[in-house]
């Protein structure tokens, strides 16, 4: 890679050698501009100017992104119905197939007799799973026998749409996204994975933490760590829910972000 | 009569004892023909594969309902093979089912009933505990315990919440989460001889991408003479949240 690996702190010295992936390891839209090519959208904020590094950023390593979306966004594997209204059969991680076809493109196993699924399996499984209430835990869905992607196709297909959907949105909507500390990013990935960037009355999704934003662009680290919490769940699990844990990572990501950015500075 | 001394005989009359269903009803969706299969369905294999992990490093196989609903009243911290959200919550599923299936077959038809009001309807679904509702907050946790203590409905509690009824399942909507209401078994499910319901409440966060956070619990609810409210009595704790 350009940059060599540098020290710094919290362990994530080598973390700049390790990525061949030229598609997320620099910045193809170049770092001010849309995807399509277009000026930032709301030109850049003249406090984004104030920019992040004197080395060059670390590059997005797929096989890191893959696991913390497994971790933090979970991965299901057969297919289940997500919380949209009216719910959309989905799987891997947050995969939506619209319909039979998109899901009889993918490599389906039947996990009972261990053979590829047939056309026959996986529209059956589908069918049966749309025709589901929606709103329940993933769970409820899995049918008997399981037809299954494998965690290769899942892999494939959320990084598919990192690589299409969500650093566009991120590079459109975040002055200097690419100059942004490798945790940062990494936070913001997940963050736009999680929700989206707009719901259609724009009251839902990473749209609505302008004060992270503002501060992302200012590359204040240290107040994005206190405007990254989503809404929390279930505290009443015997274990701290998986909310919870969400926020302190993404959280503590933010905080990473702003011990590079001092030790840059 | 006034109308006000109307409304008042109509609510003494609604809170009064009574006859309670003749015999123990329960939920198509508990695949249970007659209670004297319960005890096959309780002795079936489960697919997931599980097993508990001890704290001391013993690995429990949890083959059968039998296996599995001791070690989930026991506690274990950790599962094999799949100890992720994913795999608690796909563990719930099946504590759920087994542990409905093991209040079924403990439940004996009732001779009293304070829950004649009751049947599967939006305002009768409103007019449950407020326990009922999931907790997204500690605040939230906090107002629900409020709420219980001062027998609080689940209308009176969250003024927001939607239900739609259609046929057996009780749709729940809410500005941030959406779920079920099901009531899965009707009878004297604690050996008071007062009927009780064993329903269960799945919520799911509307905002949450592939995988949101879930909440499936079962609850037992009755109603007294001496609280002249629906109360929970026992609740199945989340291990899948």
């Amino acid at each position: 890679m350009a940059e060599a690996s540098r020290s710094g702190p919290i362990g994530l010295a080598s973390a700049a050698t390790e990525s061949g992936w030229t598609s997320l390891a620099g910045p193809p839209w170049g770092s001010t501009h849309g995807p399509t090519g277009g000026p930032h959208p709301r030109g850049i904020p003249p406090r984004a100017h104030r920019s992040h590094h004197r080395l060059a950023p670390q590059p997005l390593n797929p096989e890191l992104l893959y696991q913390d979306l497994k971790a933090q966004e979970g991965q299901v594997l057969f297919m289940y119905l997500d919380t949209a209204n009216p719910p959309k059969v989905t799987v891997g991680i947050g995969n939506m197939l619209p319909n039979v076809a998109a899901a009889q493109a993918l490599p389906f196993v039947n996990t009972e007799t261990k053979a590829p699924a047939t056309p026959a399996e996986i529209e059956h499984a589908f069918k049966s799973v749309a025709a589901m209430k929606g709103s329940q835990a993933a769970g409820k869905y899995r049918q008997t026998p399981s037809i299954e992607i494998t965690e290769d196709t899942a892999q494939q297909l959320a990084l598919t749409r990192v690589t299409h959907e969500f650093i566009p949105l991120l590079v459109r909507h975040f002055a200097g996204f690419d100059d942004y500390p490798l945790p940062a990013r990494r936070a913001l990935l997940d963050m736009i994975y999680n929700m989206g960037w707009s719901s259609k009355d724009a009251k839902h999704g990473l749209i609505t933490f302008g004060a992270l934003r503002r501060a992302a662009e200012a590359g204040d680290w240290k107040t994005a760590a206190l405007h990254c919490h989503r809404k929390d769940t279930a505290p009443n699990s015997k274990r701290p829910s998986h909310a919870t844990l969400r926020n302190e990572w993404t959280k503590r990501l933010f905080e990473q972000a702003d011990q590079i950015a001092h030790f840059d500075r | 009569m006034t109308v006000r001394g109307l409304c008042l005989a109509l609510m003494i009359v609604q809170s009064a004892a009574s006859p309670a269903h003749p015999r123990v009803t329960w939920s198509s969706s508990l695949g249970v023909s007659s209670l004297s299969a319960i005890e096959g369905l309780l002795s079936r294999p489960i697919n997931g594969n599980y097993a508990a992990v001890l704290d001391d490093g013993t690995v429990r196989p949890m083959k059968t309902c039998h296996d599995l609903l001791p070690l989930v009243d026991a506690g274990f911290s950790h599962l094999s093979p799949d100890d992720s959200t994913v795999g608690w919550q796909l563990f719930q599923v099946d504590v759920v089912r087994c542990t409905a299936l093991k209040i079924l077959k403990q439940a004996r038809p009732a001779s009293t009933s304070y829950l004649g009001w009751f049947s599967l309807s939006a305002p009768a679904i409103l007019k449950l505990p407020a326990g009922l509702a999931p907790a997204f907050t500690d605040r939230e946790l906090k107002a629900l315990a409020r709420a219980r203590q001062r027998c609080t409905s689940w209308r009176t509690y969250d003024r927001h919440l939607k239900v739609t009824v259609q046929g057996d399942d009780g749709a729940l909507d809410a500005p941030d989460w959406a779920g079920h209401i099901d009531v899965l078994v009707r009878g004297d499910l604690n050996g008071d001889g007062v009927e009780d319901l064993l329903l269960e409440r799945q919520a799911v966060l509307k905002e949450g991408g592939a995988n949101p956070d879930s909440s499936d619990q079962l609850f037992i609810v009755t109603d007294d003479a001496k609280t002249k409210c629906s109360r929970i009595v026992w609740s199945l704790r989340d291990l899948g949240g």
